[in-house]
């Protein structure tokens, strides 16, 4: 990507952040492509993102590195870290330099680690769709000095974009469950009245009289009417449901 | 902007206490949109697709048409997405002769002259269709046109939402005969029992029958149903 133009850069980060309705999604994936985006685009060294469940546990992490992906799973796991306090606070935790006392009083499990992997300071955005909060967005750096306004700034549209993906995702994944849902109950009520048809046939009655009988198995075996239905129409029914009529 | 009449809808909706889900007010909306009739096809995901309301004289006609014919705009509204507007089926300047032969002049032959199907869709998630015509040609205006499309994104959050909050969901949003096709399932399983095939083949004889004859589906479907007619010497017509 270096070859491109900045602006070039940006926009197709912005579009790629944008693309998440394809059949075969899959979030880490996506987030990951989110922290390399900001390494691309912003004077870090690397990013992280935690990711929360619907019902706001947070669950997994993806990074632009190896070393940034088990910092930020430590982090879950302690229950502690910039990330962990910005989904919390559902606000962005401003620049903290690592390799201090207050950063170890805040942090004392995840300041030192960080400073270990090599970083110096750390920022984190929310990501957020008005106060829906799906996760977080760490921004690492290991040079001196605060990572500037601009930049922040930048970092938070990147990870505003990527929520209204992810959000949008989960809203057409759930859609799509409906769908199926609804797919489910007008086949088998497709299927009950082709069975009324077969039965209707096997048993030389009327499709009516062909209803009441197999409604009656169901009861009488406590089976769903669909389910008789099916096993009408793929031979396995039970023989006495299939015999002529007695006369 | 919701247009009066969707608005009264909504309101019974949420005062509805009975099974199910009130039907929907076709007969107001077809007034409102200007049409002599308006029919609603369920098509979710790979379901090939039910009529489930309708209203109007020439509906369920023009659905059974496209069923023989296998295509139509119903089917291509609901599959595709695609909006699909037949100002006039007799022009055959159109591209609905090139796309679907025969089935123009078929539908004026029922009486009908204009088409107008409207996908219903949230987002990339295929529901089906809302379909209505009218007797005398010509465009439906701008603004019956941005009403058609709001009733269209309307029953669409209304289908879906029945589907997730029903407890047997997609039953509850048929109206009082159900499956308007009902007797073409039923056929269609007699005719497996008779052929010892199964239900897809089964239906295929039956519109086979049906589109060599030139006859409603319904129709030969009472047919079977009251074994006035037997498809087994037929051969693999259509």
């Amino acid at each position: 990507m270096p070859e491109l133009p900045r602006e070039q850069q940006l926009a197709a980060a912005f579009v790629d952040l944008a693309d998440t309705l394809v059949q075969d999604f899959d979030v880490i994936g996506f987030l990951h492509a989110l922290a390399e985006h900001c390494v691309a685009l912003l004077d870090v060294a690397a990013a992280g993102v935690l990711l929360a469940t619907p019902s706001g546990q947070l669950v997994d992490a993806a990074a632009s590195d190896e070393r940034t992906r088990q910092l930020e799973l430590a982090s879950i796991e302690w229950d502690e870290g910039p990330c962990r306090d910005c989904f919390r606070t559902k606000s962005p935790v401003p620049n903290v330099a690592l390799a201090t006392r207050a950063a170890e009083m805040r942090w004392p499990r995840f300041a030192p680690r960080a400073v270990e992997v090599g970083f110096t300071s750390v920022v984190a955005a929310p990501l957020r769709l008005h106060d829906h909060v799906i996760g977080a967005l760490n921004l690492f750096r290991d040079r001196p000095g605060p990572l500037d306004d601009t930049q922040l700034r930048l970092g938070q549209a990147l990870a505003d974009t990527a929520t209204i993906g992810v959000l949008q995702q989960r809203a057409v994944s759930e859609q799509m469950t409906f769908t199926a849902q609804l797919q489910a109950a007008l086949d088998s009520r497709v299927i009950i009245e082709q069975a009324k048809g077969y039965l209707a046939h096997r048993r030389g009655t009327g499709v009516e009289e062909a209803f009441t009988v197999m409604r009656r198995y169901a009861r009488d075996h406590q089976t769903r009417l669909t389910e008789v239905a099916r096993q009408v129409l793929q031979g396995t029914a039970d023989a006495s449901l299939l015999k002529r009529r007695d006369r | 902007m919701t247009h009066p009449v969707l608005a009264d809808y909504l309101r019974t909706l949420s005062s509805h206490t009975g099974p199910g889900l009130a039907p929907l007010p076709l007969g107001a909306c077809a007034d409102m949109l200007g049409l002599d009739g308006l029919g609603l096809l369920l098509a979710p995901g790979e379901s090939p697709g039910e009529l489930v309301q309708s209203f109007g004289e020439h509906t369920l006609a023009l659905e059974d048409l496209q069923q023989v014919q296998g295509h139509g705009p119903t089917l291509a509204a609901a599959r595709h997405g695609t909006l699909m507007l037949l100002p006039d089926v007799a022009d055959t300047a159109t591209f609905a002769g090139d796309r679907w032969p025969g089935l123009p002049g078929a539908i004026e032959a029922l009486g009908v002259r204009a088409v107008f199907s409207f996908p219903l869709r949230i987002g990339v998630v295929a529901l089906g269709a809302l379909t209505g015509h009218r007797v005398r040609p010509g465009p439906m205006s701008t603004d019956q046109l941005t009403d058609a499309f709001g009733l269209a994104d309307t029953i669409a959050q209304i289908v879906i939402a029945t589907a997730a909050h029903a407890e047997l969901p997609g039953t509850s949003l048929l109206d009082d005969p159900g499956l308007h096709f009902a007797e073409v399932h039923q056929a269609t399983g007699m005719l497996a029992a008779q052929l010892e095939t199964d239900c897809d083949h089964a239906l295929i004889r039956l519109r086979g029958h049906a589109f060599s004859e030139g006859r409603p589906l319904l129709d030969v479907a009472r047919d079977v149903l009251a074994r006035r007619l037997d498809l087994e010497g037929d051969g693999d017509t259509g």
